[in-house]
Formats: structure tokens, C-alpha cells, sequence
């Protein structure tokens, strides 16, 4: 059941994104050729309206990698959004469990932003601006190979934590019978500031730990694990422990949407 | 053999009021059964607990003996009492997801029912009148073999003509097995059909009875019955 809820899931969104996608990416196209026309032929890559094109297509690039981020970011919340509102009637009244419903919402929502993030990677790729990890994505190798799966997956939880935040705040504004988009956006800056305040009391217990057991002794014991492994390992090490926060943060968000789903689904 | 349709001590509450409270109801199998009352006597709520959209806040629906869940949605067709489908979709497209989602579904029926309303396959449901999409809803709940169906107004709001479509779309395709849970403001259209009546008032079971004891005890048709019960 749940690749055919991806069918119609993926179906609706490409209605409105690969139109998007597709334009943005004729204009990198069009962007990259008008680059190496100057590049190539530097009589006509030398006048006023060439370096005026030129402007306007970066412009346009730019532009259009933003709409693609800011609208796949908002359809994969919009789409969740809806599954509580009339659309709702129909979804939950099909035969599929409310796992495969959040599911369906989340590896759709999570694809699209991959995907977007990827266009932008082709865009600077062609535009020839340095981007973080390019080597990386061209020849994920030898030492660079671990560095390079530890990346993606820290990006991919961080993207599934996300969407799944969003989740969660518009299950529990669903609880209410009216205003439901406004107890969705009070709950969402309530939860962030509670958890950010969380965060900070953490940090601070970590820091005191620290500094009573001895500043010393954590300065050696992180020059000793540095001396062992190389820069690549040790970012490799951070990119996992991000994964692993994220993987956490998601399964209790999961957890938490599919109770207020399932044990307490208030549709309006 | 567990009755189609049970409910036990269920209630629903939103903040003070009483939509539904501690209701008792056993519908067998093979009945028409109307769910009458007045606005607000909690048959939209009953129907959108029984069809998994609404938990309770106490007691349980069962339907062929069990909680609502996967296992129940298999065998009830629920039409609400709003539209509900993906305007987006094209009425082909539709067909196609029902199919898809429901082994019961009956595409050549559905087909044959589109052709009936004039409608083509390749109309959007965001381009069709509000009355043709609430055609075309009950055209998909109905082209489905369900043990249990649950009709939420399917009357309202339609004018006479497509009212007696929607009656007769209705009366054709349910089978003799099924039991059809229909709520309804509008009782004398649907009075000659009805084996049972089921009259809420204020979330409450005020009466559960089939429609030719209540006529000969009461000496009134159902609506006459209905109009004397709820007279303001």
C-alpha cells in the first residue's frame, strides 16, 4: 500500500514541481552556455549587453533555485498539512495504516528537497563556484568514501528531523476544533523555544561536567583521538553523531505524530 | 456471528458539549437503516468514529467485530458529508486510485455510472458543479461491494432531481448483504426505503426501531413521527 500512496503522492507534487525544476534547470543550461560563449569567443563575450545577460541569468538562477528549495519545502508541509483537513476524509478512509500515511508524506517531502539540493549542486558545478564536498559527490573514493555516505546520511536525518518537526506541530494543532493553521504556528514556536532552552541547559550541564572533571584531561583526551585519526575520519565521526541526533529526534517525532494520528485524530 | 455494527457506552466530547453520549446501537446485516435528528444530535460524529476519522472519548464502535482500523476500512465505504477527492484529479484518475486502494471496487460499474451522469473520463473533479461532484462521490462510494456502508448526507444540498439520482444510485447498488447507514434530514424522501430508524437527540438513542413497527405502533409515517418528536 505504500508504494501506491507514493504513486499518487509523487504523481501530485511532480504536477507543480517538475514543471519548476525543469525551468530552472533550461535556465543553468542556458546560464552555463552564455558563460562559455564569453569563454570561448571573447569578442563577443566583452561587450556591455553580454556582462548585462550574463548578470540577468545568474540572477535568474539564483532566483529559481530559491523558488525550488522555498516550494518543495512548503509542499512536503502543505501536503501533511491537508491530510487534516478535507483531504483527510479521503485519505483515512483508505486501508493503509497511519505509518504508511506519514511515510508516504515524508520520503516524497525528503525527496524533492534531495533533489533540489542536488540541482543546486549541478548549478555550481556549471557555474564553476566551489561548493562544500564537491570532490566528494565526483569521486566519493578511498577515504573520502566513508566522509562522503557520513555526509549524506547527517543531511538526510537532518532533512527527515525537519519535516517531521513541522509534522508533529500541525498534529497537535490539529487538536483544535478551530484556527488549526494558527495553533499550528503558536505550537511550532513554542516547541522550538522550549527545545533551543533544552539545548542550552544541556550544553551548560556538558560544560560544567567538563570543566569539574578537568579542563586538562578533555584537551588531552581530544588531542589523543585527534593524533589517531585523520581530518576526513574526524569529520566522518561529527557527520555520524549528527546522524545518529537527527535519527533520534526523528523516530520520537515519528512516534509522537503517529500517536496523535492515530489516538487522538480530530478531524475537523 | 458479531453484528455489522456495534456500539458500546460510546461517547464524544468536545470541551463542554456532549456530542455523542454513551450510545448503544447493534445493526445487523442486509438493512437500510436511516440516522435521523436535528442538527447537532451527533450523527456526523457517529459516522466519523465508526469510519476511523474521530477517535472517542470513551467507549468503542466495533464493525464486524472490530475497532476501526485497516481491517474495517476494507469493508466500509464512507461518503462525507463534504467533498473530500482531489480536485486535481481527473475523474479517470479517480476510478483508478479507488481501484487501486479497494479490492471491492467495481470499476466497469463506475464506468457505466459516468457514462449515466453524461461525465468524461477526463474531466477534472476542481471543473465539475458541486452537484456532479457530489454525484460523482456517491457514484465511487456505491460501485463498491461493501459489507458496510456509511452515507453522511448525501442528500443535502442537492437540488430534487439529483436528489432522486443520488436515491436511486443508491437503492441499485447495494447489495442484499450490506447494510447501508444513511443520515438524513430529508425523511420523506427516503422513507419508503428504510427497514430501520435510528433517531438521535443530543448525542442520546431516543428510538431504534424498523420503520414498519414504529408505523403501525405510532399510527404515523417516520417523518410525521420525526416532526412531532422534534416540533420547536
Amino acid at each position: 500500500m505504500l508504494s501506491k500512496l507514493l504513486k499518487y503522492e509523487y504523481r501530485a507534487t511532480a504536477k507543480i514541481l517538475l514543471p519548476l525544476y525543469l525551468g530552472v534547470l533550461f535556465v543553468i543550461m542556458l546560464n552555463v552556455l552564455v558563460f562559455r560563449i564569453g569563454t570561448l569567443c571573447p569578442v563577443l563575450g566583452s561587450g556591455t549587453p553580454y556582462t548585462v545577460i550574463q548578470v540577468l541569468l545568474t540572477f535568474l538562477c539564483g532566483l529559481g533555485l530559491l523558488a525550488v528549495l522555498a516550494v518543495s519545502f512548503f509542499m512536503g508541509i502543505q501536503r501533511f498539512y491537508s491530510l487534516l483537513g478535507t483531504r483527510g476524509y479521503l485519505m483515512f478512509s483508505l486501508p493503509v495504516t497511519t505509518n504508511q500515511l506519514i511515510a508516504s508524506k515524508l520520503i516524497c517531502a525528503v525527496s524533492w528537497m534531495t533533489a533540489s539540493f542536488l540541482l543546486c549542486n549541478i548549478l555550481f558545478r556549471m557555474i564553476g563556484l566551489p561548493t562544500e564536498g564537491s570532490d566528494l559527490v565526483i569521486a566519493p573514493m578511498g577515504e573520502t568514501l566513508p566522509l562522503f555516505v557520513s555526509l549524506c546520511l547527517a543531511i538526510l536525518s537532518m532533512f527527515c528531523c525537519a519535516f517531521l518537526f513541522f509534522y508533529f506541530c500541525i498534529a497537535i494543532g490539529g487538536q483544535w476544533p478551530q484556527n488549526r493553521l494558527l495553533a499550528t504556528v503558536v505550537c511550532y514556536f513554542v516547541i522550538s523555544f522550549l527545545l533551543q532552552l533544552l539545548l542550552i541547559v544541556g550544553m551548560m550541564i556538558l560544560g560544567t561536567i567538563i570543566y569539574f572533571s578537568g579542563i586538562e584531561a578533555f584537551g588531552n583526551a581530544t588531542q589523543a583521538i585527534a593524533s589517531v585519526v585523520t581530518s576526513y575520519q574526524l569529520i566522518s565521526i561529527i557527520l555520524l553523531c549528527m546522524f545518529l541526533f537527527f535519527a533520534v529526534g526523528s523516530v520520537i517525532l515519528w512516534l509522537l505524530t503517529r500517536h496523535f494520528l492515530t489516538r487522538k485524530l480530530n478531524l475537523a | 456471528m458479531h453484528p455489522i455494527f456495534e456500539t458500546r457506552k460510546l461517547s464524544k466530547q468536545y470541551k463542554q458539549i456532549h456530542a455523542l453520549n454513551n450510545l448503544d446501537l447493534i445493526l445487523t446485516s442486509g438493512k437500510m437503516v436511516g440516522l435521523l435528528g436535528p442538527n447537532g444530535s451527533g450523527k456526523t460524529t457517529l459516522l466519523k468514529i465508526s469510519a476511523g476519522l474521530l477517535t472517542p472519548s470513551s467507549g468503542c464502535v466495533l464493525i464486524n467485530g472490530q475497532a476501526p482500523g485497516t481491517e474495517t476500512k476494507k469493508i466500509v465505504s464512507y461518503l462525507p458529508d463534504r467533498m473530500s477527492l482531489p480536485t486535481e484529479l481527473t475523474a479517470a484518475d479517480t476510478l483508478a486510485m479507488y481501484g487501486d486502494f479497494f479490492q471491492d471496487f467495481d470499476k466497469e460499474k463506475a464506468h457505466d455510472m459516468l457514462k449515466a451522469l453524461k461525465l468524461s473520463p477526463a474531466q477534472r473533479i476542481g471543473t465539475m458543479s458541486k452537484g456532479t461532484q457530489e454525484k460523482f462521490q456517491i457514484c465511487l462510494t456505491m460501485s463498491r461491494s461493501a459489507k458496510l456502508y456509511l452515507l453522511d448526507e448525501p442528500l443535502g444540498g442537492v437540488d430534487p432531481a439529483a436528489r432522486e439520482y443520488i436515491l436511486s444510485t443508491i437503492l441499485r447498488n447495494y447489495s442484499e448483504n450490506s447494510t447501508v447507514l444513511f443520515s438524513t434530514h430529508l425523511i420523506g424522501d427516503i422513507e419508503k426505503a428504510l427497514d430501520e430508524v435510528v433517531i438521535l437527540r443530543n448525542g442520546s438513542l431516543i428510538l431504534h426501531d424498523s420503520v414498519d413497527h414504529l408505523r403501525e405502533e405510532k399510527g404515523m409515517s417516520v417523518d410525521e413521527y420525526f416532526k412531532e418528536v422534534f416540533r420547536c
